[in-house]
C-alpha cells in the first residue's frame, strides 16, 4: 500500500461543529475504525492476549456460575458471569426489571472463593446489590425467546440451526444494562484510567459484552448437551460468528452525551480529525481503490441485511441502499484517480446522498487507512475535573461572545412557543432511570433536569443584555446563581467545540433515538433497530472473532459482512 | 460496604438539589463533599447536617451557606475575598480554599477549630470538625508545611446514616410515577 499524505495538523479540513453536532447527523454515524469494539479488539489481538475458563459449574439447568480470565501483557481480568432460572413472564429489558437471566460482573485480576461468594450475594441483584472496589462492571443479559431455546434444540438433536435463522435475530442473549465507571460500588473510573489497556472509553465495558457473548454460547452448547446427551453438537464456527450480544438501550443513555461535553469532544474530534486527514492523502494506489470498491460492496450487503419495522428507520435503510448504489456507480469513474481522492469523494457524497450515506462514506473512507486513523482512538477520553472550576475573572463581553459563538443557532427558536418546550427531561422515582415527559400534559416541570442547553443558554443571555461588558462572570453569578451550570458549561466549551449538541433537545419533534445511534456508534453497534423514537436494540460483536479465534482472525475485516464469491 | 467517590459526587449533587440549590451549586456540593472524603474528612456527613438544616429552615441562605461563598471564592480565584459571614458547616468551605490557593497556604479558623489548607491537602486531619449552628469564619495565609493525609479512593462504610440522608434528599429530585410516564417511557422484551 501506497499513499502520498501531505497535511499539518493545524490545518486539516475539519468539518465546523454547526455542521456535525446536528441531532439528524448524529442519528445518521455508523461504526468506524475509532469504534470502541474494534479499538478494544485490535489491542487484545495486537498484545497476544490469553483467554481461558478456569471455572463452569451450571448444573442441568443452566444454572451456577462460570468465570472467563482475560491474560494481558500487565493484567489479568476475570468476567464472573451467574446464569439463574428465570420463568418467562418474568423477561423483561425494562430498566425496571427485577430479574435476568444472566448477571455479570468484571473483576480485577483474579477473585477468591470468598470473593465469588460475595458477588453471587450482591451480582444477580443488579441495582440492588453492591459491588466494589475490586469491580470494574455490573451487567445483565436476557435470552431472546426467539432463538435461544430454538438453537438449544437444534444442537441437542446433533443439527446446525438455519443460518437465516440466527440472521434473523443476530443474537442469543441482549443486555439490558452495562454498568461501569464507579456505578453502585463498582471503582471509580479514576482507579484504572490510567491502565495502558483502557485507554480510550468504555474498554471495561466492552471487554465484559465480549467475554459475555463467550458465555452465552457456552451455556447454549452445555444445555444442549444436557438435553441431548451424546446426540448433542456444538455451533459451526461460522455459524457462531453471526451471533453477537444484543442490546436494548433506551433514555438512560440519552442524557450521557448532553452531560459529558468533554468526553463527546474527544470522541467526535478524533473522528472528524480522522476525516480530514483522509481528504488530505494527495493520492492512492490501485489496490486501495480496489480494496475501497469491496467495502462498499460488502456495506451494502450489511445494508440489505438491515431489518427494522421502525418507519423512520425502514426509509432510512432504504435511502442508505439507493446512495451506497450511486457510490458504487461513481467508484467506476474516474474520480479516485484524480489529486486528493477522498476528498473529491467527500465533497461528491455531500452533493448526492442522504445524511445517513454521508456519515456511512465518512466511514468507510476511514478504513483503508489504518496508519492515519487508528491512533486517534487514545483520544477519545477526557479529564472532565479539569474543566469544572469557572473562571470567574472573565469579562462579561468575553461570556457574551461565547455564547453568541456557541449558541447562535438558538436565535431561530421561538422558545416562547409551546412547540419549543414541549419535553421535560426528568428522572422517576419508580427506577430512578431518567425520563422524557410532556411539559404540558405532566406535573413534571418542578423535577426538570438541566438537559436543555439551548433554552438555557437563552435564558442566559437575555440576563446577560442587562449587564456591563467590563463586569465579572463572578459578580454576575452571585446575582445569578440559577445560570451558574451553563457558565460552567459555556466555558468549557471554548477548548470543546464539538462538545454542544447545536439543536433543540426538548422541541416536540426531538427524537431521543438520534442522541443513542450516535453513543451507540461510537461504541461500534451495526444495524440500529428503533422500537420506538426512544428505544432501540442493536447487535454488538456480530461476525467478530471469539477469543479462541483472535489469534487468527482480523477483527477489523469483520465490521463489513465478508462478500460471498 | 463503601462507595465510588463517582457515585457519592453524584448522590451528593442531586441530594442538594433536593434541598433547593441551583444546578450550578448542586455540582459544587457534590465536588466539596468527595474532595473532603478523598482526604479523609467527613464531607458527606457535614453536606448532609447542611442540607438538612436547609430544608428544616426554608431553604438555602447564601449569606450563610458555604456552598455559595466557597464558590464565590473559588470564581474569583482569591480565598481572602472570603467576607466577614457565619456559616452552616464550614468544613465544607476548605475545597473552594484549596482550589483558589494557587502555591500559598491558607488558615481558616472558626470556634476552636483550625484547617491549613494548599492546592491538594488539609491539616490537620480531624474528623469531628462538624458544627451544630453557624460559625464566624476567618481566614489568613499561612507559613504550615502540610502533612500529607492517606488518600481515601473510597467513601467510607461509615458514612452510611449520611448517605442515606442524602439519599433521602436526593429523592425530592424524582418524580412521582403516572401510569402515562410508565406507558412513554422506554423499552420492553420482545
Amino acid at each position: 500500500m501506497t499513499q502520498e499524505i501531505h497535511f499539518e495538523n493545524e490545518n486539516l479540513p475539519m468539518r465546523a461543529p454547526e455542521q456535525v453536532m446536528r441531532l439528524e447527523r448524529m442519528g445518521s454515524f455508523h461504526q468506524s475504525r475509532l469504534s470502541f469494539m474494534r479499538v478494544l479488539l485490535r489491542r487484545l489481538k495486537r498484545e497476544n492476549w490469553q483467554f481461558d475458563r478456569p471455572r463452569f459449574d451450571l448444573d442441568e439447568n443452566g444454572v451456577g456460575v462460570a468465570t472467563y480470565r482475560v491474560k494481558g501483557p500487565q493484567r489479568t481480568y476475570t468476567l464472573v458471569a451467574f446464569a439463574h432460572d428465570l420463568p418467562d413472564e418474568m423477561r423483561s429489558d425494562r430498566v425496571i426489571a427485577e430479574a435476568w437471566d444472566t448477571t455479570f460482573t468484571l473483576v480485577d485480576g483474579e477473585p477468591s472463593e470468598e470473593d465469588i461468594s460475595r458477588l453471587s450475594q450482591n451480582v444477580p441483584l443488579q441495582e440492588a446489590g453492591r459491588i466494589s472496589e475490586h469491580e470494574f462492571v455490573l451487567s445483565r443479559a436476557n435470552r431472546s425467546v426467539r432463538l435461544f431455546d430454538h438453537v438449544v434444540d437444534v444442537l441437542a438433536s446433533g443439527k446446525q440451526p438455519d443460518a437465516e435463522k440466527i440472521d434473523a435475530t443476530g443474537y442469543l442473549m441482549r443486555t439490558t444494562a452495562v454498568y461501569g465507571s464507579g456505578k453502585f460500588g463498582a471503582a471509580d473510573r479514576s482507579t484504572w484510567a490510567n491502565r495502558e489497556e483502557f485507554s480510550g472509553s468504555f474498554q471495561p465495558e466492552l471487554l465484559s459484552v465480549w467475554l459475555i457473548r463467550t458465555f452465552v454460547i457456552d451455556l447454549v452448547e452445555h444445555l444442549a448437551r444436557m438435553k441431548g446427551g451424546d446426540r448433542a453438537v456444538r455451533l459451526d464456527k461460522p455459524l457462531r460468528r453471526r451471533l453477537g450480544i444484543g442490546n436494548s438501550t433506551g433514555l438512560g443513555m440519552a442524557p450521557f452525551l448532553i452531560n459529558h461535553p468533554s468526553l463527546i469532544h474527544a470522541w467526535i474530534n478524533a473522528r472528524e480529525t480522522a476525516l480530514a486527514r483522509v481528504r488530505l492523502v494527495a493520492k492512492i494506489d490501485d489496490e486501495i481503490m480496489q480494496d475501497f470498491g469491496q467495502l462498499v460492496e460488502r456495506a451494502k450487503i450489511n445494508t440489505e441485511n438491515w431489518s427494522s419495522e421502525h418507519a423512520l428507520q425502514v426509509k432510512k435503510v432504504a435511502d442508505l441502499l439507493s446512495d451506497l448504489t450511486k457510490l458504487s456507480e461513481i467508484l467506476k469513474t474516474e474520480l479516485l484517480t484524480n489529486p486528493y481522492p477522498f476528498n473529491g469523494l467527500y465533497e461528491w457524497g455531500v452533493k448526492h446522498l442522504s445524511l445517513e450515506g454521508q456519515e456511512q462514506l465518512v466511514s468507510l473512507m476511514l478504513e483503508p487507512f489504518p496508519d492515519l486513523v487508528d491512533e486517534l482512538s487514545q483520544t477519545m477520553s477526557a479529564d472532565e475535573g479539569g474543566q469544572f472550576r469557572i473562571n470567574g475573572r472573565m469579562p462579561l463581553f468575553e461570556l457574551k461572545d461565547l455564547v453568541t459563538e456557541f449558541y447562535g443557532w438558538t436565535n431561530l427558536i421561538d422558545f416562547s412557543s409551546p412547540e419549543a418546550i414541549a419535553r421535560v427531561w426528568y428522572t422517576s422515582e419508580e427506577k430512578l432511570e431518567p425520563r422524557l415527559g410532556e411539559r404540558f400534559e405532566e406535573p413534571i416541570e418542578a423535577y426538570e433536569q438541566p438537559l436543555c442547553p439551548g433554552r438555557d443558554a437563552r435564558r442566559l443571555h437575555s440576563d446577560l443584555r442587562k449587564w456591563q461588558d467590563g463586569e465579572t462572570v463572578a459578580a454576575f453569578l452571585l446575582k445569578h446563581p440559577e445560570h451558574r451550570h451553563m457558565v460552567r458549561r459555556i466555558q468549557a466549551l471554548t477548548s470543546n467545540p464539538y462538545g454542544e449538541i447545536r439543536d433543540n433537545t426538548i422541541a416536540a419533534e426531538m427524537l431521543p433515538i438520534d442522541l443513542l445511534r450516535c453513543k451507540l456508534s461510537f461504541f461500534g453497534a451495526t444495524k440500529f433497530d428503533p422500537r420506538s423514537d426512544r428505544w432501540v436494540r442493536i447487535t454488538m460483536y456480530q461476525n467478530a472473532p471469539y477469543p479462541d479465534e483472535l489469534a487468527f482472525i482480523d477483527p477489523d475485516d469483520c465490521a463489513y459482512p465478508a462478500l460471498t464469491k | 460496604m463503601s462507595w465510588s467517590l463517582v457515585e457519592a459526587r453524584a448522590l451528593a449533587q442531586k441530594a442538594a438539589r433536593g434541598a433547593g440549590m441551583h444546578w450550578g451549586h448542586a455540582e459544587e456540593a457534590g465536588f466539596a463533599a468527595t474532595w473532603l472524603e478523598a482526604r479523609g474528612l467527613s464531607g458527606i456527613e457535614a453536606l448532609a447536617r447542611y442540607l438538612e438544616n436547609t430544608v428544616q429552615s426554608g431553604g438555602v441562605k447564601p449569606n450563610h451557606c458555604p456552598i455559595f461563598q466557597g464558590s464565590a471564592i473559588s470564581d474569583c480565584n482569591d480565598p481572602s475575598l472570603l467576607p466577614a459571614l457565619s456559616l452552616y458547616q464550614p468544613i465544607l468551605l476548605l475545597p473552594f480554599i484549596a482550589a483558589a490557593s494557587g502555591t500559598d497556604t491558607w488558615r481558616i479558623i472558626w470556634g476552636d477549630k483550625a484547617f491549613s489548607t494548599n492546592a491538594s491537602d488539609v491539616y490537620p486531619f480531624d474528623r469531628t470538625a462538624l458544627s451544630e449552628q453557624i460559625e464566624s469564619v476567618g481566614i489568613e495565609k499561612s507559613e504550615a508545611q502540610l502533612q500529607i493525609n492517606d488518600c481515601y479512593p473510597r467513601v467510607q462504610a461509615d458514612r452510611k446514616v449520611f448517605i442515606e440522608k442524602l439519599t433521602k434528599l436526593a429523592h425530592r429530585t424524582y418524580a412521582p410515577s403516572t401510569e402515562e410516564s410508565r406507558a412513554k417511557g422506554a423499552g420492553g422484551a420482545d
